[in-house]
């Protein structure tokens, strides 16, 4: 399995925020979630890959090739959408197809007229007047209508209603699954990440802090609640991140202290991404 | 690229209704207040300025960073602007000479005046439109400022343009039409320069993103 995508120690800096030697890799036929709080780096990084802003240093790949020198084909086989509308406002449905069927070889108008139709988009008004989750539907619509191998997302399922979430991440599933496509996804809404992701990517104050298997993040954690006097008995090396609440402690530990648990009656359960990243970001480390 | 002045095209569909107004008024302001002879530049000029339409269109929905992770280049956006501006200034001048005709019919203009004054506004819109798509790439694409940008290019170009005029006629003895000839074939160079200047900056800076998170 290649990798679609490869982030090597990517670094920029602004006057009050930097991005630090940030590293992982995307392979085909997988879904990756890049979490993180605001302002933790999940956009500026988006924006290095995409070469809207130029990097201080290190390197991206794209299907292979240098992020900036992407050729005209390889544009062909990359969809992208941004957590706001960027499709003109005067337009409606049939005036996008005509547009972006003059931009992409690869645009496939049947295709696009049946996603419109399954995704429930009102096709008779245009784009200014739809709802903000139709006009990121919309974005997406296009985005998939030219057969994509890689899909950059950022933040868009916070846009849409539960019920089209869910259609939304069952095309997501459906798009990755010949194994050649891929998807990279940043996303608040961390149950979403649990329903689709492969892997996820952890970004906290410009510093990458994991980039994982999901099941293997899920499986080799532990979520511990427990009293104090029972948390200063545990093996502190086995602690990932704790945080201090007034009716004990909460722990995110590695899985190796099941037993221990097991043995000693302390409560623990599997976390969730949500529960990893708020105790990452909030707790003692 | 046509994909891109489709686009354009389909933008400003909703302008043009407001466009046609203005020009219709003005035209009617000349030929009450006797100054007819003025009719084939108001629609190039206005005609010209929808031009800032589609910026103004572009900059509210961030059109650019969408649209360079399409397989089109930042050098066929560019084009595809100057290509736009030279279809409004011909659609206009047809606009401008049909306008006219009335005038032409009752001998208030001769053929020569109005081939001067259509030269004199393709120049100055030429110069103007050329300015103000350089201007709005390379200082910003933002909404906020293109009504200055789009005065100032105007401003600046109707200077320019009729500075160029009266260095001709004081440098040489030709005639009115040959001026505007000569002026149009300075102002194409200077357009085609200001052209490569813009697109060559462009292709190496980064694209303008206003208010993102991190």
């Amino acid at each position: 399995m290649s990798n679609i995508l490869e982030i090597n120690n990517v670094s920029k800096s602004y006057q009050n925020f930097m991005l630090q030697n940030v590293s992982f890799a995307l392979p085909e036929g997988c879904i990756m979630g890049l979490i993180g709080i605001n302002g933790a780096g999940k956009t500026t990084l988006i924006n290095s890959v995409l070469n809207l802003i130029r990097i201080d240093q290190g390197d991206i790949k794209i299907f292979g090739m240098e992020h900036g020198n992407l050729t005209t084909d390889a544009k062909e086989k990359l969809g992208v959408v941004y957590d706001e509308n960027c499709l003109p406002e005067g337009l409606n449905i049939k005036e996008i197809c005509n547009v972006f069927c003059r931009i992409y070889k690869s645009w496939d108008e049947k295709l696009y007229y049946s996603i419109i139709e399954k995704m429930e988009i009102p096709s008779s008004v245009s784009i200014g007047k739809m709802s903000r989750g139709n006009k990121i539907k919309v974005n997406l619509v296009v985005a998939l209508t030219h057969h994509p191998r890689l899909l950059i997302l950022d933040e868009i399922t916070a846009s849409l209603d539960p019920i089209m979430r869910n259609n939304v991440l069952a095309i997501f599933r459906e798009f990755v699954q010949d194994e050649k496509n891929s998807i990279l996804f940043s996303s608040h809404i961390t149950t979403d990440l649990e329903n689709v992701a492969d892997y996820i990517t952890f970004i906290d104050n410009g510093k990458l802090i994991f980039s994982m298997n999901k099941d293997s993040l899920l499986d080799d954690n532990l979520l511990i609640r427990c009293k104090e006097s029972e948390f200063a008995r545990l093996d502190k090396t086995f602690i990932t991140a704790y945080e201090n609440k007034p009716n004990g402690v909460i722990a995110l530990a590695s899985n190796q202290l099941k037993q221990y648990c097991l043995d000693e009656l302390i409560n623990f359960e599997e976390p969730t991404i949500e529960e990893i990243m708020l105790l990452i970001t909030k707790g003692v480390r | 690229m046509s994909g891109l002045m489709i686009k354009d095209l389909y933008n400003i569909k909703g302008a043009i209704k407001l466009y046609t107004i203005i020009i219709v008024c003005l035209i009617a302001y000349c030929v009450f207040t006797n100054k007819g002879f003025v009719i084939p530049i108001v629609p190039i000029i206005i005609g010209s300025t929808i031009l800032t339409s589609t910026f103004r269109i572009d900059s509210q929905v961030k059109w650019t960073k969408y649209i360079v992770q399409s397989p089109l280049s930042k050098k066929d956006i560019i084009i595809s602007k100057y290509l736009l501006l030279i279809f409004l200034i011909v659609i206009s001048t047809v606009i401008g000479i049909l306008f006219s005709i009335p005038n032409l019919i009752s001998n208030r203009i001769s053929m020569q005046a109005l081939g001067q004054l259509s030269l004199m506004g393709i120049n100055i819109a030429l110069y103007s439109g050329t300015l103000l798509t350089s201007v709005n790439y390379l200082f910003g694409e933002a909404t906020e400022k293109i009504e200055i940008f789009t005065i100032l290019s105007y401003v600046v170009s109707t200077a320019t343009i009729l500075g160029i005029y009266k260095l001709i006629k004081v440098i040489s003895d030709f005639s009115f039409i040959n001026i505007g000839a000569s002026v149009l074939i300075i102002n194409v160079v200077i357009c085609l320069i200001l052209w490569s200047i813009t697109i060559k900056i462009y292709q190496e800076k980064e694209i303008s993103l206003q208010n993102v998170s991190q």
